[in-house]
């Protein structure tokens, strides 16, 4: 019982510091690991502050309810939570773009050659 | 201190006038983005006003998205220039000032359709000039 309520503490705690993720939660009893899964994947794979939490979370874990094993998962993961326990939806799920999910484009431009020399003739405007 | 001097070319704002996308659904967005402008023009020269209007449309390989956004730039312009500087400022000049409000506007449109954002690369217009003059008329 202290396990599963360290772990709704800290579900709270993620989604409170972290407003736009949504997290489920599993224990699965056969291995004694209990699954977070976050959502969405960009804060999982990208964010760094998010990443130095869940790594806190896990040693902190680690070190009072060994042998027990706890384990953050995403939407690209085989573990998956199939049904969940307990599920915490920050203020901001789904509300917020996330700035990190741009990706990069290659462009082509259609009509001419546009990217010839760097002419800053627009000085005298404005 | 120095009276700062009224520029003799001046961008007096723009709109956006029209804007269309389309996403197919269930399709993502290939790495490849084509870029696409039509620019046209109108001197109003008894206002001394110029409008340049700058349609952009982007499409990926599979057209799985496609938008096209036209936005209207107005500038004022006085009479003590003369035509080659003219000439300059609405060809040259003109679309280098507007295109940087169409870009953030398909930055934003994009980050807002629920698709990952499509910010276009600063791009010299310079060359479009010559289909711009072509494509402007004087009234």
């Amino acid at each position: 019982m202290k396990k599963k309520n360290f772990i709704r503490k800290k579900i709270c705690e993620l989604v409170l510091r972290f407003p736009n993720i949504k997290i489920v939660y599993q224990h699965n009893e056969m291995s004694d690991t209990h699954i977070l899964e976050i959502k969405p994947i960009e804060v999982f794979d990208l964010n760094e502050t998010y990443q130095e939490f869940e790594t806190n979370i896990t040693i902190e874990f680690d070190e009072k309810f060994f042998p027990d094993s706890i384990l953050f998962v995403s939407e690209d993961s085989l573990n998956r939570v199939t049904h969940p326990e307990f599920e915490a939806v920050g203020l901001m799920y789904g509300m917020v773009p996330n700035v990190s999910s741009q990706r990069s484009y290659h462009f082509n431009v259609e009509q001419g050659e546009y990217n010839t020399h760097d002419r800053k003739d627009y000085y005298i405007a404005a | 201190m120095d009276k700062v001097e009224k520029s003799a070319f001046q961008f007096k704002g723009f709109q956006i006038v029209e804007t269309h996308i389309v996403k197919k659904e269930g399709q993502e967005v290939s790495g490849n983005i084509h870029l696409d402008f039509n620019p046209r023009g109108k001197i109003l020269k008894d206002q001394n006003l110029y409008k340049i209007l700058l349609g952009i449309t982007i499409h990926d390989d599979d057209e799985s998205i496609k938008a096209n956004v036209e936005a209207i730039g107005y500038f004022e312009f006085s009479d003590s220039i003369d035509q080659d500087t003219l000439d300059n400022l609405f060809y040259v000049n003109a679309p280098a000032i507007l295109f940087p409000y169409i870009r953030a506007y398909i930055s934003t449109l994009t980050n807002l359709s629920g698709i990952e954002t499509v910010t276009l690369p600063t791009i010299n217009l310079s060359s479009i000039g010559g289909v711009l003059q072509k494509n402007t008329t004087e009234f």
